[in-house]
């Protein structure tokens, strides 16, 4: 039984289509690459899938329920974490304040939500700046914020989009250490990511949308000589 | 770490000193024998009242409303109405004040809150003034005239009196278990989850963070003090009518103190309030008279000119003036 599926998604922004008709499944433990293209919808798909945008046609199941147009504090509470590709810190708040939010609906109170906070900032390694304005922080760290908030929240399904952009490549290589032992952990994720190095590597599966339609959906290896993934976004053959 | 511990417990000390002479000074003024300070400090404490149960919504979730003067004016209809018509003691009807600005309140906050920002303003402006002009045009309630408690002897069962002292005290000591109660409120779940929803909605529901849920929380308790604020209003003044309960004016002061003190502070409302009341009382009282009927509003050029002043020399709101001042930072401010 998948723990998230797709049934022909369409979200239309006047008159263009910026997902057009989208399905798949995703099981549980599955780790996930959407790629294509700017502006093939990835990000709207995310949106769909967090219920922060209403969907014009189609369902979006999550554990065998219907989140579809549901508010979406709920399919967090369900267990669908996300990070926002423009990141969104809380910039007043402190580092572990913005961490602990993802906790704070599960938790009894605030100091164990402080605790999964802490524990989620010890995870990404913003531990030593808890303390700190979320405002004084580098791009890097926010986006590390964004995971460590989405992580707090203990998602079934995380979302991640473009955590990687703008990190160095020893940095993205530590993120992949990391995102491999949250996997590990049992959570399933879906991520976006135009870093091709680093999601050749990490996904045991990958979708590509161009145009807001799915144009394929296989292994790393399979996506790297797909003559229309190379056509549409690779741009030459990919040496895996 | 012994070094931090020795300057804590001297700061903790000075914080200790301040605090008593503070306390002592507030329960001193009514001793020092003149009803026009008591009376003045014990609008102050009305208006704190009032300010800090606003500033729930306002500093910690980013709601600036104008409407807080129809869940004040609510409640000092009921109180009035339950000891004139109903023969009710205030001490009960206070009670209801309180509930009857939270059935208003939780009421109005599915509607209100379908707006955000400078039209959130402006829609509990309007909300509010829409409650005053029901009450203009309710006979039963006394319409336009308003209703007049007749002249009763003193008594501790009908919070009656005849100087400002005991009301000073009363409602110095119900701004106190506000405060507490308060205070609890903002370190707590609630305090924080309004402060996520201030600092970006989008980023609290993928939290799964309901945002209606909290604002209409802060709306509801706000409205609460409110309206127990309106029940001592009643039992001071024995009068209540539209125009001066209902005066979207009050929302106005009620800003401007909270504004003046710190909003993004827990005790800066508190602060505000207590500079500027007796500032506004004594100008209005000295100004309004014998210049004021020569110049007419005079006083309030006078006051407007002290505002700007405040606001000059202290950008960051009285409270802040004082942290920066005093070593006692990261204690009253939220921002610890």
């Amino acid at each position: 039984m998948s723990l998230l599926s797709i049934n022909g998604l369409v979200k239309r922004f006047g008159g263009l289509v910026a997902v057009d008709g989208v399905s798949f499944n995703v099981g549980k433990g599955e780790l996930v690459g959407l790629i294509g293209p700017n502006g093939a919808g990835k990000t709207t798909l995310f949106d769909l899938i967090c219920q922060f945008l209403k969907t014009d046609k189609g369902t979006v199941i999550f554990k065998n329920k219907d989140i579809t147009n549901k508010p979406p504090y709920l399919s967090a509470m369900m267990g669908i974490g996300r990070t926002f590709q423009i990141v969104r810190p809380l910039l007043n708040l402190t580092v572990l304040d913005n961490a602990l939010a993802g906790a704070i609906v599960k938790a009894g109170g605030m100091e164990e939500a402080r605790m999964k906070g802490l524990e989620a900032l010890k995870l990404v390694g913003l531990n030593d700046k808890s303390s700190l304005k979320a405002g004084s922080l580098n791009i890097a760290e926010m986006k590390k914020l964004e995971l460590a908030r989405a992580l707090a929240s203990e998602p079934e399904l995380l979302l991640l989009d473009e955590i990687l952009a703008g990190l160095n490549p020893s940095e993205i290589d530590e993120s992949l250490k990391l995102l491999n032992k949250i996997h590990e952990s049992g959570v399933t994720i879906i991520i976006i990511e135009h870093v091709m190095r680093a999601i050749m590597k990490l996904s045991q599966r990958i979708i590509v949308l161009q145009e807001g339609r799915v144009i394929a959906d296989g292994s790393p290896k399979e996506i790297a000589n797909d003559k229309m993934v190379i056509k549409a976004y690779l741009g030459e053959r990919y040496v895996l | 770490m012994i070094e931090t511990v020795k300057t804590l417990a001297k700061k903790d000390r000075r914080i200790i000193g301040v605090s008593l002479v503070i306390a002592f000074i507030i329960l001193a003024i009514p001793f020092a024998g003149n009803p026009f300070i008591t009376h003045s400090f014990m609008l102050a404490f009305l208006y704190a009242s009032l300010a800090l149960s606003w500033n729930l919504l306002c500093g910690y979730c980013g709601f600036f409303s104008l409407g807080h003067h129809a869940y004040f004016g609510i409640g000092a209809y009921v109180t009035m109405i339950l000891m004139l018509f109903y023969d009710v003691t205030p001490w009960v009807g206070i009670i209801f004040s309180g509930l009857a600005a939270t059935i208003l309140a939780a009421a109005a906050s599915l509607p209100l809150f379908r707006s955000v920002g400078r039209w959130f303003t402006l829609a509990t402006l309007a909300f509010a003034e829409t409650i005053k002009l029901i009450f203009i045009n309710w006979d039963a309630v006394g319409a336009a005239k308003g209703l007049q408690l007749p002249v009763k002897p003193e008594s501790l069962y009908w919070l009656t009196f005849a100087g400002p002292e005991i009301y000073y005290y009363l409602i110095l000591g119900s701004l106190i278990i506000e405060a507490i109660i308060l205070h609890r409120i903002v370190r707590g779940k609630i305090g924080y989850c309004l402060q996520v929803i201030r600092e970006d909605e989008f980023t609290a529901m993928s939290a799964g963070i309901n945002p209606l849920k909290y604002k209409t929380i802060a709306m509801v308790i706000g409205g609460l003090f409110a309206g127990i604020a309106g029940g001592f209003y009643t039992t001071k003044y024995r009068f209540v009518d539209p125009f001066s309960t209902m005066d979207w004016i009050l929302s106005v002061e009620v800003a401007v103190c909270g504004i003046v003190g710190g909003l993004f502070s827990f005790a800066g409302p508190i602060l505000g309030s207590l500079v500027v009341i007796p500032v506004s009382f004594y100008v209005r009282s000295v100004f309004g008279g014998p210049l004021g009927g020569r110049f007419f509003g005079v006083h309030r050029l006078i006051y407007g000119c002290i505002l700007f002043a405040v606001m000059l020399i202290m950008p960051e709101g009285v409270l802040g003036w004082i942290e920066k001042r005093l070593p006692i930072s990261g204690r009253i401010s939220r921002e610890d």
